[in-house]
């Protein structure tokens, strides 16, 4: 009776694994049996939730053979269920320490994607546009700067012309020096030996004015070129400006298209990231919960433990031949003392006769 | 510097869910396999806070808190107790014991931090 009231209870606590629900409903099954065949009977007793039978034991079975099955299946029941445990227990630590690696790992990606986030993509096109921009506000400038020196070089070409002329006066003066230093030589050959000295000094303006009528062409030759190679300088200086013009209204273009392209890829990459970090974040609360429904492996080994003292309890119970003399009185106490060991609601409700209820949700904190 | 927080179960998977939630908030966390184990492990050093199975070999946690609360240094540490048990007794045992709070297995990781900042300034 015993027997039988222990595997039962066994069952009903067992819960979770169908190793051990088999296992014990075997055992339950093979003690009823037994006692069945024992008693000359064709059905057990009736027993209520509480364990107390509902008619005073009447049998007589062969407790022998009872003694000889309970020494040998309830050590062999506790390895099982020992092995159950231990199994149950490494396999569980080993995939809450995966879990928590992965959630830690998780959680450290959404924090670095986070701080990487800070700046968005968009943001960061804005001020590449910003920079890119003053960059080619800046080399107009330049070219602006540059044009205004040419205006000066222009001007330059116009004080050429005024060295010209003046160098073409320098020439007219020269002319008309040597027409005076030759009358005066030809009025000095006049005037005899008197006008020897005066005919000296007209030689020696006449070769004046032939030097500074060469003096006047130099500068006019020279002025020339200066002034070709200005017109040059400007007319070229032109030309690069509006090539410059032209190279920085095309840069201008590349650099708007490529923005665009930029900002059409990074507005694909930032709706990719925020995918990413919704689907990081959504997946470390669902491996939260995992770790959350892992911790039923302690409730579970805590309910093994208890049948497992229990079917210890029982082997004694059954060497000593205790059970020879069991009561209905030792039945309650035995249930009674079952109960006291129990730690979880589930035990306490399925001794009340409930059925197998639901492992426990998180509940609320309680402060003292 | 960070806080130290001491765990106390002899379930290592279960130290392994709360050791995952407070060293990724930032505590610093010390392990211990039962109440005895525990006791061994107040060795002077500064422990903040103490989370504490019930149920546990040799030594279970209402016995460990009692003990704890008598060692220098630990009277005013504040302990959790996390335990599948739900009953009033069991409870009125642990609060009498000197825990500040209880809390019922299955745990929310989130929950437990929330407990654990109530308890110490993080």
């Amino acid at each position: 009776m015993l027997f039988g009231l222990s595997a039962a209870a066994a069952l009903q606590l067992s819960g979770g694994s169908p190793y051990i629900v088999i296992l014990l409903a075997l055992g339950g099954l093979c003690c009823a049996t037994w006692l069945r065949h024992a008693a000359g009977s064709g059905s057990a007793p009736a027993v209520s939730p509480d364990g107390a039978p509902a008619q005073a034991p009447s049998l007589q079975p062969d407790v022998d053979g009872l003694e000889l099955l309970c020494g040998r299946l309830l050590p062999l029941w506790q390895k099982h269920l020992d092995a159950v445990r231990m199994q149950m227990e490494e396999a569980l630590t080993a995939l809450s320490a995966t879990f928590a690696g992965l959630s830690v790992q998780m959680s450290q990606a959404l924090q670095a994607s986070s701080a990487e986030g800070g700046e968005s993509v968009s943001a960061v096109l804005d001020d590449c546009r910003n920079q890119l921009h003053a960059v080619v506000a800046d080399l107009r400038a330049s070219l602006q700067a540059r044009a205004s020196l040419m205006d000066d070089i222009g001007r330059l070409s116009g004080v050429a012309g005024d060295l010209q002329s003046m160098a073409s006066e320098v020439g007219e003066i020269a002319s008309r020096t040597n027409l005076l230093a030759l009358n005066a030589s030809i009025e000095a050959a006049r005037a005899g030996e008197v006008g020897r000295g005066f005919a000296v000094v007209a030689d020696e303006v006449r070769k004046l004015s032939a030097q500074s009528a060469q003096s006047g062409q130099r500068i006019r030759d020279t002025v020339d070129t200066v002034g070709q190679a200005l017109a040059q300088t400007v007319a070229n200086a032109q030309q690069l400006a509006t090539r410059e013009h032209g190279h920085m209204d095309a840069a201008e273009q590349r650099i708007g298209l490529v923005l665009t392209r930029f900002e059409r890829s990074g507005d694909a990459l930032e709706r990719a990231s925020a995918q990413l970090r919704e689907d990081g974040s959504r997946i470390g609360h669902e491996i939260d919960h995992v770790l959350v429904h892992l911790q039923f492996q302690d409730r579970v080994g805590q309910i093994l433990a208890h049948v497992m003292q229990d079917i210890a309890k029982l082997e004694d119970f059954v060497a000593r031949g205790a059970h020879r003399e069991a009561s209905a009185d030792d039945v309650g106490a035995w249930m009674d003392a079952l109960a006291a060991t129990y730690s979880t609601a589930e035990q306490h409700a399925i001794h009340k006769g409930a059925a197998t209820p639901r492992a426990s949700a998180p509940t609320e904190i309680t402060f003292f | 510097m960070a806080k130290t927080i001491l765990i106390v179960d002899d379930s290592a998977s279960i130290r392994m869910v709360v050791k995952t939630a407070l060293t990724g908030a930032g505590y610093e966390v010390i392990e211990a396999a039962d109440g005895q184990d525990a006791l061994a492990k107040l060795d002077g050093r500064k422990i903040n806070l103490v989370i504490s199975d019930v149920n546990m070999p040799r030594l279970d946690g209402i016995g460990f808190v009692r003990q704890m609360k008598q060692k220098p240094g630990y009277q005013f540490t504040p302990v959790i107790m996390l335990t599948t048990e739900s009953e009033a007794d069991k409870m009125r045992q642990g609060k009498e014991a000197g825990a500040k709070a209880w809390v019922v297995k299955p745990f929310q990781p989130a929950q437990m931090l929330a407990a654990v900042a109530k308890l110490i300034q993080p």
